[in-house]
């Protein structure tokens, strides 16, 4: 018998009801349970930024001039012909070099001058420049001849050369750094291949740039003796004032450690008796296995930022003296890990290690930790050799941000299936408001600030590129998804679709 | 000899009582450990009707912290004061008188099937007579069946709260056979705030309430009209008169309105005996987002520990709303055996629930006795056998395999999930053949002439 209408409605409407709440309620969940999420990134900005053309990296250098018993117009004089010595030849890229005279002015006197020169002038003496040690200046001596007059423009040049020379190295390593990555200026200071492989070994030797480092010393004697070494009055002497010096870059934490009977590596050949010398020899291929990392208690991680080890070995009697092959010396450094030194008793040997045996090892180890810092070394001013590496630091550290930002907005573009959670987006955007704040920083003249606003601008990049959950994504198949799919909503469709296609007919 | 059978004729229904609690008590004193390791099985308590994490809750609650900081406590607050009432199960007197307690609730739970057995709703609504009313069981064979049904009497053992919630929805349906929409209502707004799946019970429940109340309307006026109380109605299709009967729409909304008035009140109530609102996310969020995957006898865990994190909130979604997505279509087509359709979607919540559980299964086996005079129709030289075969095999192999997979270590995952997907299989046979057997009853009551012939569907 026919089926009376009420049943076809009936079953019309159960059609109807499964499928409304696939089409309503199941569709748009799906799309919402399943879209990627990618937050909006400021692509433009960030290429900009990896392509160099955010900020103009020059570096104004405001150098303050003040000369002995000079009047202020003089003073003023003088200026205008130095400027016009370095408008003549102007080969101060990327440096700027600002000169202006020690008029006690306020606004003036608040700035951090990058250096200071004092000008003497003295008949019948030869030119003389100094740089004080500690402190950023320079001394000049200028020495005209009886008969002349003082010509201002001699005194001039004097000044514009003495001041150029002092630079002349930080420029060319800021014109490397630059003339490697896409802010490249159009004047390039030109360097022979040695002074590019030597500018190159200097900088893969240093660490990169922390704001902690953890400096570790250590004592490893082969034998049961000495088994103390007076160590915090060493280090208050001869270390502290470098990393009290060096504490505006960076903070530094010290810890100190004594290791008895510790052996060489088994897997270097050892120190080898020179009879002609008269004592050992460790060859150069041995060097590098000469930390015996398995054994020697060397690489705890002590916190954020790396660690720095210098290692103080003092071989047993009958190896000793123990010396490096070619050169006969007791240390070396070993490229971004630290140092280490052999100390050779010879015949005093006893229990403690003091104050006077160490004394030419923490000066060793200070020359090393000013290499493995990157501090530069040159000019002979400890003091403008920090404020030469802020800059170099602040550098490298905005060119490294901008390449991540770059990396970061073509890897968004060309995959376009990863999510991009909003805390990249945040990184990102912390980072491109660091950049501009240091490139503000740098153009002021106000490197420490300019180092501090870089070396956030890094995190944050290095954070927003390596986030994790971004890659969750990125090998997953389109051809999995049947896989995932399929299985469930398979058998549940066919029922479901084929009633319709029933009904329908 | 005589007198046996005629207390027992009187007094059925107290002799059944007492039994069935007798056999539970006795079990609880006899066997003393026997409460503690049931409620440890992982078929019989779930992450939220376990005992044990009631008990971690109440430890919580009674020294004033927030009893959902352990994060692993996901049932009702309002269960705590009322188990802070009872001295701690760590003592024998403690386990005891939880035992006392679900042995009243599975009393409670008999007695109103015992009602919907005995009020007919199975085979008579207003608009259909079965043609089988005369083969249904009597209703202390249905309360029977519950008591002393194997599932039954381990979950009273093992104390699952969600007894609770099965006491309401049963309480709710019986007053919808009475014809009660406001305390049907209440009961089963109860019901849904314990564990939240009752809520699709909602179209079912009510749809039954609107034809008791339309039943009963007529039959009452049938009643003073004719001075004669007439027990069923002499045909199938009834006469109605429109205008003096419950309008449904109106109806609707008084059920919805006072379902969704006792919820916000027990939620609020629940929010008053706690120092925040952190109830809701681990009480409702838990079913719906699964962050617990112990196993359990139901389908979902082992799937969602495999899925990848990207696809999991959609298949979450696409296993709620499958189980929703068959309320509305049950009623529709059963409007006629409204009970039935209520009896279907339990049947269905039991299989397809986030935590499935024994006890629910077992709750809804004895609720298919209600649909007792459709038993000669459902195939049982094909289909019943084997699914009651396989439910046997199921539940003995089932903590076979569990116990091989984490005691023995002999054994993985899938052995016990391949046994869980065989329990739903059975459970699921069986209700698509109690399905059959309603709409061959319908048919065959517009058909007279296709009693005992084989039908197909076309």
């Amino acid at each position: 018998p026919p089926e009376p209408p009420s049943v076809q409605w009936t079953r019309r409407l159960i059609i109807v009801a499964f499928w409304v709440v696939v089409a309503c309620l199941g569709l748009p969940y799906w799309l919402w349970t399943t879209s990627t999420y990618r937050a909006h990134l400021p692509l433009e900005v960030m290429e900009s930024w990896s392509e160099g053309r955010a900020c103009s990296m020059h570096f104004p250098m405001y150098i303050r001039l003040s000369v002995h018993g000079w009047s202020d117009s003089m003073e003023a004089e003088l200026i205008t012909q130095v400027q016009r010595r370095w408008d003549a030849v102007p080969e101060t890229y990327p440096l700027d070099f600002r000169l202006a005279f020690g008029h006690y002015n306020d606004s003036e006197l608040q700035r951090d001058w990058s250096m200071t020169v004092t000008v003497k002038t003295e008949p019948g003496v030869q030119p003389q420049a100094k740089l004080q040690p500690m402190s950023r200046s320079l001394d000049l001596l200028y020495g005209y001849g009886r008969s002349e007059e003082l010509r201002l423009d001699a005194l001039g040049s004097f000044i514009a050369e003495e001041i150029r020379n002092v630079f002349k190295d930080e420029r060319e390593t800021l014109s490397y750094m630059l003339g490697n990555s896409p802010f490249a200026g159009d004047q390039e200071v030109l360097l022979s291949t040695e002074a590019r492989a030597d500018l190159e070994a200097r900088v893969t030797r240093a660490f990169s740039y922390a704001s902690t480092y953890h400096l570790t010393f250590s004592l490893f004697t082969s034998g049961a003796s000495p088994s103390t070494w007076d160590i915090d009055a060493a280090l208050e002497r001869y270390m502290n004032p470098l990393i009290r010096a060096l504490s505006n870059i960076s903070h530094f934490t010290v810890d100190t450690q004594v290791q008895l009977h510790a052996s060489i590596s088994p897997s270097i050949a050892g120190p080898q008796f020179d009879a002609t010398t008269r004592d050992w020899k460790l060859q150069k291929t041995d060097l590098s296995g000469f930390v015996n990392s398995a054994e020697w208690p060397l690489s705890p991680s002590i916190g954020s930022g790396p660690t720095i080890n210098f290692v103080l070995y003092v071989p047993a009697p009958d190896h000793s003296p123990l010396v490096l092959a070619e050169t006969g010396g007791t240390s070396w450094l070993i490229p971004q890990w630290g140092g280490v030194q052999i100390l050779n008793l010879g015949s005093k040997q006893s229990d403690q290690l003091t104050i006077g045996n160490l004394e030419p090892i923490m000066l060793t180890f200070a020359n090393q930790l000013t290499s493995l810092i990157g501090l530069p070394p040159s000019p002979p001013s400890l003091a403008l050799r920090i404020s030469s590496l802020t800059r170099e630091r602040a550098t490298s550290l905005i060119i490294s941000a901008s390449s991540t930002l770059g990396a970061l907005a073509r890897l968004t573009l060309k995959l376009t299936s990863i999510a991009i959670p909003n805390t990249v987006a945040k990184s990102v955007e912390d980072t491109i408001f660091h950049l501009e704040q240091a490139c503000k920083d740098i153009h002021v003249g106000d490197f420490q600030c300019a180092l501090e606003n870089a070396r956030i601008a890094n995190d944050q990049a290095e954070r927003a590129f390596f986030e994790p959950s971004m890659v969750g994504q990125v090998y997953f198949p389109d051809e999995h998804k049947v896989a995932v799919y399929v299985p469930l909503l398979g058998p549940l469709a066919v029922p479901m679709v084929m009633a319709a296609l029933k009904e329908i007919r | 000899m005589q007198s046996l059978p005629q207390v027992y004729n009187d007094h059925h229904k107290a002799i059944l009582y007492g039994s069935a609690a007798a056999v539970r008590i006795l079990a609880a004193v006899a066997f003393p450990g026997l409460p503690d390791t049931l409620s440890l099985r992982a078929e019989l308590a779930t992450p939220v009707n376990s005992f044990k994490r009631l008990q971690e809750g109440l430890f919580l609650y009674q020294r004033g912290l927030d009893p959902y900081n352990g994060g692993i406590f996901h049932q009702a607050p309002l269960l705590l004061p009322l188990f802070s009432l009872l001295p701690s199960p760590a003592f024998a007197s403690g386990t005891l008188l939880s035992v006392l307690l679900y042995t009243g609730l599975d009393l409670l739970v008999a007695e109103c099937l015992y009602y919907i057995a005995q009020s007919g709703a199975a085979y008579i609504s207003r608009r259909y007579r079965s043609p089988r009313h005369d083969r249904t069981w009597t209703p202390a064979s249905v309360a029977a069946i519950y008591l002393f049904n194997p599932y039954t009497l381990l979950t009273c053992l093992a104390r699952p709260t969600s007894v609770f919630a099965t006491f309401f929805t049963l309480l709710s349906v019986s007053h919808a056979c009475q014809a009660r929409t406001a305390t049907a209502a209440f009961a089963l707004a109860i019901a849904s705030y314990i564990s939240l799946h009752p809520a699709l019970l909602l179209p079912p429940v009510g749809l039954l309430c609107y034809d008791r109340l339309c039943l009963l309307q007529h039959q009452g006026r049938d009643a003073t009209s004719n001075g004669a109380a007439i027990e069923k109605p002499t045909s199938t299709k009834i006469a109605h008169d429109q205008r003096l009967q419950a309008r449904p729409l109106e109806l609707t909304l008084r059920f919805s309105g006072i379902y969704l008035a006792t919820f916000l009140l027990l939620l609020t109530l629940s929010r008053l005996l706690l120092p925040s609102w952190s109830f809701m996310p681990s009480v409702y969020l838990t079913p719906l987002t699964l962050p617990d995957l112990t196993p359990n006898s139901g389908l979902w865990w082992y799937f969602f520990t495999e899925m990848f994190d990207a696809f999991r909130s959609f298949f979450l979604g696409v296993f709620w709303l499958h189980m929703l997505s068959y309320s509305v279509p049950f009623c529709l087509r059963l409007n006629r055996q409204p009970l039935a359709a209520v009896v279907l979607i339990m049947g269905v919540l039991a299989i397809f629930e986030p935590y499935a559980n024994a006890g629910d299964a077992g709750v809804w086996l004895s609720c298919l006795c209600l649909l007792s005079h459709l038993f000669e129709l459902s195939s049982s030289h094909r289909y019943t056998f084997p699914a009651l075969a396989t439910l046997l095999y199921a539940t003995l192999l089932g903590p076979a395999f569990h116990h091989l997979w984490i005691y023995a270590g002999s054994g993985n995952a899938n052995f016990f999930y391949a046994i869980t997907l065989v329990w739903s299989l059975a459970l699921l046979v069986l209700l698509a053949d109690t399905l059959y057997a309603a709409l061959r009853d319908e048919y065959e009551a517009e058909v007279p002439e296709a009693k005992g012939r084989e039908i197909r569907q076309v």
